[in-house]
């Protein structure tokens, strides 16, 4: 006897193999996309299929990678999930990032001392090859969790890591209290990074710090719009967030800057990349974006006071602003690196150095390049093999 | 490949489906082997050969166990099967287990030969050895097709990580099923359910474990945090891996038994064991513990039996001690259960049996997951260090927050509430008709929400895997 088809079974079974077909062939058929912007980063390809690289699994590894960056709707399905996390599972972040109000801010817990004296050790190894009574100053950078105040969001010990740093640090390293200089509103919305627009405040006290008579001119500046600017956590975070507007001030000190890079010798470059803006990283835009060495000439300071900042990407829209008080601002970023290479690069004389990293970068700081092990010896470690 | 990937989901599944009904009857056999070997291959490309090797010894020692039935020639053919099988697992998953112990007990330094477990084998060299036991005793024919033979062996959907499915479970299956609309239908719900059990449950109380054992500060709440999260996540783990693999077998006509009957309303330890990984625990108990005399022996004896099954259901699970020392926990508590403690038991209100069960489980999971003997003590003694800790933190709290959802979703998943009402709702003439048409919508939105879940995380491996 025939059995009676369910409506029930038969829209089960359709439903169920509709999905899974219609996946396949937008799949097979879609072409392969090379970066996804929201995250930043290169997606995977097709694998090479090949005797060893299958024998190996690497040709199914690949496949898999490939398979989950290149399906169809992607940024579709992160929401989806991100979404689901959220008002579904409830959970107070998603892939650590959270949303209070119209800004987005990433998990940074918890507070790791271990990192933070690492850089600080490759940094009094920089300051101890600097030639004696070279000015050296130390600027902790809150990131903008420090202002959410009280939450019930996870935040480290900013104060706590901060004086932790200039307790690790060479006592001749004095040190710059930006923490009363910076809001939330000094941050981006959707981003990381402070607002060039808004750290005058900032400007003011490393001039003050180094005893220079310069300070921040807003009346100087026109504001340039780019819009709309996604952020950094716009991508990781997969929720409709409201993306940002990014503001540089340019300035006859900016238009008229010499900047140079060691990695493009004989190129001349600007101040602000306008050509970053709208591709993986808008804020690269600034002082060209990542960079081991970067140097910008004033020619209309006359004075020869030169400034060396050893940064990270916070320092990149700090820069231009610093222009208007020094002949030269050179940026060293140790992430690019080694900091026993740096002699082949920069002679230092009488320059102020400062040395301006994030508490995110103090908290992880893996990429920051080490000089050579053999030469390199922590004066913690010293203490410990002497003690 | 993992069910609970993309490769898996939008490419082998919907290709295999595809061949398999379009190709005659009598192919399927053959395509379900070639797809099963593609399956592992891909997860393990050079051990496909072990895996083909060990079907072919045991197909060839039950052909002689058929053949010499009742002669020395059938019992030496046993008992080279069940020593090879033995020997394999023995030198691929134990063989660092054992030189580390020689040179912690002779102070030798023999090096480990660090070799990578195979997939699926303690699971795979079960069924077949159950299946050449099985001939010796008369309980299953001789399969003569060594397709046939190997389709059942190495079946994708359970041949990684289970349910120990015994050949004569399935003998009848192997040579003729009947597919059918419902059986699809169920199976593709089936499998969808446990899809979601691992990737939107077992994930995130897998993330609650880890946050809470790597938590800045210690806390009482961080301890009761982690193994919670990680008897839930353990259980929505395998569950829905056999979930899914029974959906995936009904989908090829195949009827796999049950794997799981929730086992955390279990009343004692011995309701427990019928109730969690029901397919080892029968292998166990019809191979082992029946083959040694089971409890038809004197009481020392049924006492070395108990011992004997638990310490080898500690060691299956891993090549640790801790493992061992899991299995014996549960082989001195049944003892003691079947001895006095069960009947006790009985009586007592369910709610106390119940807390009774959960919290003699609950320590056993400490055992199982903290390797060293340091750790589990310090782990115990974190649940209960109610003076010299702090009751919670604000990190625990906050994990407490975040998770509260997934985890009140985990505990009512465990019971069986859920499955209780949908019973009555489809039961309910009002009811019935709306359960059955809004049942297939929730499947495919399930599966929607986990492919959601699989892009924004790629790397998801399942919990059982290396056992």
């Amino acid at each position: 006897m025939k059995r009676k088809i369910s409506f029930a079974d038969l829209s089960h079974v359709t439903l169920f193999l509709g999905i899974l077909f219609a996946v396949l062939v937008i799949n097979i058929f879609k072409p392969a996309d090379v970066i996804s912007f929201s995250e930043r980063r290169k997606l995977a390809q097709f694998p090479e299929i090949s005797i060893p690289a299958v024998l190996s699994k690497e040709s199914m590894d690949g496949f898999d990678n490939y398979s989950v960056d290149q399906i169809a709707f992607r940024e579709r399905y992160r929401r989806l999930k991100a979404v689901f996390d959220t008002k579904v599972w409830f959970k107070s972040d998603n892939n650590a990032i959270f949303v209070v109000g119209d800004q987005v801010f990433k998990t940074e817990y918890p507070t790791n001392f271990n990192s933070a004296r690492r850089l600080c050790d490759v940094l009094n190894y920089v300051y101890d090859t600097l030639p004696a009574g070279i000015e050296a100053r130390c600027a902790f950078v809150p990131d903008k969790n420090y202002y959410l105040g009280e939450t019930r969001h996870l935040v480290m010990d900013y104060k706590e890591l901060s004086a932790f740093v200039y307790t690790c640090l060479r006592d001749g390293i004095e040190e710059i209290d930006l923490f009363d200089k910076l809001t939330l509103d000094c941050f981006y919305m959707t981003d990381s990074h402070w607002r060039q627009d808004r750290i005058g405040a900032v400007v003011d006290a490393i001039y003050e710090s180094f005893g220079s008579a310069a300070s921040f001119d807003s009346g100087i500046y026109t504001t340039e719009v780019f819009s709309p600017f996604y952020g950094v956590y716009y991508g990781q975070s997969a929720l409709n967030v409201k993306p940002d507007d990014l503001l540089y001030l340019e300035s006859s000190f900016t238009k008229n800057a010499a900047v140079s890079s060691i990695e493009q010798p004989g190129v001349e470059l600007c101040v602000y990349a306008e050509d970053q803006l709208g591709g993986v990283d808008s804020y690269s835009l600034f002082m060209q974006g990542p960079q081991a060495i970067i140097r910008a000439e004033n020619p209309q300071e006359p004075s020869g006071r030169e400034l060396v900042i050893f940064r990270d990407s916070y320092a990149s829209s700090l820069a231009p602003l610093l222009l208007p008080g020094y002949s030269a601002v050179t940026l060293v970023d140790l992430r690019y690196i080694r900091p026993d290479l740096l002699g082949a690069f920069i002679e230092f004389t009488d320059q102020d150095v400062l040395f301006l990293y994030s508490a995110t970068l103090f908290n992880n700081s893996d990429s920051i390049k080490s000089p050579p092990q053999e030469e390199f010896i922590s004066p913690f470690v010293a203490r410990s093999v002497i003690g | 490949m993992l069910f609970s990937s993309i490769p898996f989901l939008y490419y082998f599944l919907p290709v295999v489906i595809a061949v398999y009904f379009l190709v005659p009857r009598k192919l399927r056999n053959v395509i379900l082997l070639l797809a099963s070997l593609f399956f592992y291959f891909y997860g393990e490309p050079k051990y496909v050969v072990l895996l083909v090797f060990s079907s072919l010894m045991d197909f060839t020692a039950s052909r002689v166990i058929g053949r010499y039935k009742g002669r020395g020639a059938a019992k030496a053919a046993l008992a080279f099967s069940v020593t090879m099988n033995l020997l394999i697992l023995m030198f691929f998953k134990y063989s660092d287990f054992i030189i580390a112990n020689i040179n912690s007990l002779l102070g030798s330094s023999i090096p480990a030969l660090g070799i990578p477990l195979p997939l699926g084998i303690s699971f795979y060299t079960f069924q077949t050895m159950s299946y050449t036991i099985d001939v010796y005793r008369g309980e299953a024919e001789v399969q003569k097709n060594p397709a046939d033979f190997m389709a059942y062996v190495s079946m994708f959907p359970q041949l990684v990580a289970g349910p120990v499915v015994r050949y004569q479970t399935i003998a009848n299956q192997i040579k003729g099923r009947t597919h059918s609309l419902e059986g699809f239908a169920s199976g593709a719900g089936r499998f969808v359910i446990g899809l979601g059990k691992k990737v939107l449950i077992a994930n995130a109380l897998g993330e609650l474990n880890k946050l809470a054992l790597t938590a800045k500060d210690p806390s009482v709440l961080m301890y009761w945090l982690a193994i919670i999260a990680f008897m839930l996540q353990i259980y929505f783990d395998f569950s829905g891996y056999s979930d899914m693999a029974i959906g995936l077998g009904k989908i090829f006509g195949f009827t796999f038994l049950e794997n799981f009957n929730y086992p955390y309303i279990s009343k004692s330890i011995t309701e427990f064991w019928r109730r969690w990984h029901i397919s080892m625990g029968t292998w166990f108990r019809e191979y082992v513990y029946i083959s040694l005399g089971g409890n038809r022996v004197s009481k020392l004896k049924w006492v070395r039996n108990i011992a004997i099954v638990w310490f080898c259901t500690g060691l299956w699970h891993g090549s640790s001690w801790n493992f061992v020392i899991w299995g014996l926990y549960f082989g001195v508590l049944l003892v003691i259960e079947k001895l006095f403690l069960y009947e006790w038991l009985q009586k007592l209100p369910a709610v106390l049996s119940r807390f009774y069960c959960l919290f003699i489980v609950m320590i056993s999971f400490v055992i199982f997951h903290i390797e060293t003997a340091q750790g589990i003590f310090d782990f115990i003694k974190g649940l209960f260090s109610f003076s010299s800790l702090p009751l919670a933190t604000t990190e625990s709290l906050y994990y407490l927050d975040s998770y509260k959802v997934v985890l009140i979703a985990a505990v009512i998943g465990s019971t069986p509430l859920l499955k209780n009402l949908v019973v009555k709702a489809r039961e309910h003439t009002g009811l019935s008709a709306a359960v059955k048409s809004v049942y297939p919508v929730f499947t495919a939105a399930l599966l929607v929400i986990v492919t959601a879940y699989l892009v924004d995380s790629s790397f998801n491996p399942f919990l059982y895997f290396r056992f």
